[in-house]
């Protein structure tokens, strides 16, 4: 069965805003625009198709959805990680230009990528050369994140700089905040696309400066473990 | 039940974009071996073509190529042009033209990122593989929006001169016909006096009167008006064959200038002396040759591209000059071009999401680029 034909069979989807009006204004949670039960849009076509297939979509029938954002978007060059981190980039609202900073870099990635290919002489080295951008952006980005941090805690009039695990969010942002700090410091004839893209490309091979913080925080953490248990108590 | 809802909107247009293309990809055609562009035939219509390295090095190392294109085609390992309708009607009349009758003037015109300057890349190459003698302007804002120097003409006293621009010119003129010069062995017909000193004598080689213009930027701007004037009267003798190619022409007949006198006033593009030189060189009072401009609305000021149809881009004067001429229009990619386009961005591991080498995703870059060349070049170029 083809998604056209489910989309059109399939009430809830085309329904999202059905309840929206009713809300009242009474509601507890004054900032947000919707009742708890209101579930998360889904927006990718292939996740929908999944979840269509799955039969779940049959028991979310009469379940409002939320309108799908602004950011959401179905084209085959979306990608989750990237629009964070453009979100991340951008100063002052302007997103237009953040967006073609990130992607004048990933343009810049591709030419120093492809450059190398060309370069290589043999089938296996060039097989061994990653081209696509969003790869090498999540993959940097992956080794870029800290499995621990420092926090400080105050115990017996002293404060102690104390290890604790870090949630998969911190981290993301944490990652992506470094790589952020480290394109920005640069030359100022080098632009900010340039620099990004050389500072990924050190980190999709586990080297560069970004990486060697991640390290000199996890070293630091090593140093201080002995303070590890005033976490509790 | 379909009530309104921003995301029914969303799928709607989607499915519209989505699963109209019912046209397979099978077809992996995108490229021809036949690299000599006297034989394109509208067989090739839709496929790449290479250009060696020296070529490119002979014939567009002053300009010629899009900025943007020419990065590219360095970062793709290699310069390949799409054999294109437009190029292929040229190609067609140019070898079945009556060279005896005056000139034709084919003038190419359509939207900004259609194309035009490839075209004309693929004609220069024509040309000297035709055995033309080239006379190319790669882009004529240059001369006049981006003016470095302007000084009274060492000629005529009340027009202007650019000594820099007419000096990297004739540069660009001797690299893509020196060989071809000297074959031709083309003499002066009169002499030129240039000051006490120096003098081009009646019966020199016009590669002396290009060495001069070399090296006296002063006297660049005459020697150019000179040599044009030679080469057209070669070639009504039948010494040799020119082919004219302007980029950017609409720019000869813009009401505005960047160029500022003291008194404030616009230096026009009419007053410079360049100017006289390429507009007697496309008039059709000779024979033995052909005139190729393009028409582009990024060569008028930005207050005047509403169209790009010759009529509003040349204004009437210029409109009177050209005429009679051969229209041609560039045009957004077909459904063939575009399907060869993005063939050869994969083919060279230039478009590297997988999901936008299906057919969906090319309906998906089908419909936001328009079908639109600079656009999908952009579209594509992040991933």
């Amino acid at each position: 069965m083809s998604l056209s034909v489910l989309l059109r069979t399939l009430p809830t989807l085309n329904a999202i805003n059905s309840q929206m009006s009713s809300l009242s204004l009474l509601s507890r949670q004054p900032y947000s625009m919707y009742k708890p039960f209101v579930k998360e849009p889904i927006y990718n076509i292939d996740k929908l198709d999944k979840f269509i297939e799955s039969g779940e979509a049959k028991k979310c029938e009469f379940v409002p959805v939320k309108a799908a954002r602004n950011d959401h978007n179905v084209s085959v060059f979306h990608d989750e990680l990237t629009n964070k981190f453009i979100n991340m980039v951008m100063e002052k609202g302007h997103k237009e230009l953040a967006r073609n900073l990130v992607e004048a870099g990933y343009m810049k990635i591709k030419q120093l990528q492809l450059a190398k290919y060309y370069k290589a002489t043999t089938d296996i080295e060039r097989a061994e050369i990653e081209l696509n951008p969003i790869t090498i952006f999540h993959k940097a980005l992956d080794n870029c994140k800290p499995i621990l941090q420092l926090t400080p805690i105050k115990r017996g009039g002293s404060t102690y700089q104390v290890p604790i695990p870090i949630t998969e969010n911190r981290a993301r942002f944490l990652a992506m905040k470094w790589i952020i700090l480290e394109s920005r410091e640069k030359d100022r004839k080098i632009h900010f696309p340039e620099k990004f893209a050389l500072e990924l490309i050190d980190a999709y091979n586990n080297t560069g400066k970004v990486v060697k913080r991640k390290q000199d925080l996890h070293k630091q953490c090593e140093n201080n473990r002995a303070y590890a248990h005033y976490r509790w108590g | 039940m379909i009530r309104y809802s921003r995301t029914y909107d969303f799928f709607r247009v989607w499915r519209r974009f989505s699963f109209n293309s019912t046209e397979s990809i099978t077809n992996h055609t995108f490229r021809t071996n036949e690299c000599s562009p006297i034989n394109h035939k509208i067989d090739h219509n839709g496929r790449f073509y290479s250009i060696s390295e020296s070529v490119k090095k002979q014939l567009f190392a002053g300009g010629g190529l899009p900025k943007e294109y020419q990065s590219l085609s360095e970062t793709l390992n290699g310069l390949c042009i799409m054999v294109r309708k437009p190029a292929i009607e040229l190609i067609h009349y140019l070898n079945k033209t009556n060279f005896d009758a005056p000139v034709l003037r084919y003038v190419l015109y359509g939207r900004t990122g259609v194309g035009k300057s490839l075209s004309l890349a693929h004609i220069i190459h024509y040309g000297s593989c035709a055995g033309f003698v080239l006379v190319h302007v790669p882009w004529v804002p240059k001369w006049f929006q981006y003016v470095k120097v302007a000084t009274p003409s060492s000629v005529q006293s009340n027009k202007y001169d650019q000594p820099i621009e007419a000096v990297e010119w004739l540069k660009h003129f001797s690299t893509q016909n020196g060989p071809l010069l000297e074959k031709c062995e083309l003499k002066a017909t009169t002499t030129y006096t240039w000051s006490k000193r120096e003098v081009t004598a009646e019966g020199s080689p016009l590669s002396e009167l290009i060495d001069l213009g070399l090296n006296r930027a002063k006297y660049a701007t005459g020697c150019i008006v000179a040599l044009l004037d030679e080469l057209k009267k070669a070639a009504t003798n039948k010494q040799c064959r020119v082919l004219v190619v302007i980029d950017g022409f609409n720019s000869f007949f813009s009401p505005v200038s960047k160029v500022i006198r003291e008194d404030k006033s616009m230096v026009l593009a009419s007053e410079f002396l360049l100017t006289d030189a390429f507009l007697s060189l496309t008039r059709n009072d000779w024979n033995n040759g052909a005139v190729v401009v393009s028409i582009d609305p990024l060569a008028y000021p930005p207050e005047l591209r509403e169209s790009p149809l010759p009529r509003y881009q040349l204004g009437k004067t210029g409109f009177e000059h050209l005429d009679p001429f051969v229209p041609i229009e560039v045009q957004n990619y077909s459904d063939k071009e575009f399907r060869s386009q993005i063939d050869y961005y994969i083919e060279r591991n230039w478009l590297q999401q997988p999901k936008a080498h299906t057919d969906n995703g090319r309906a998906e870059l089908s419909f936001t680029s328009g079908n639109h060349p600079y656009s999908l070049m952009r579209l594509v170029a992040p991933y």
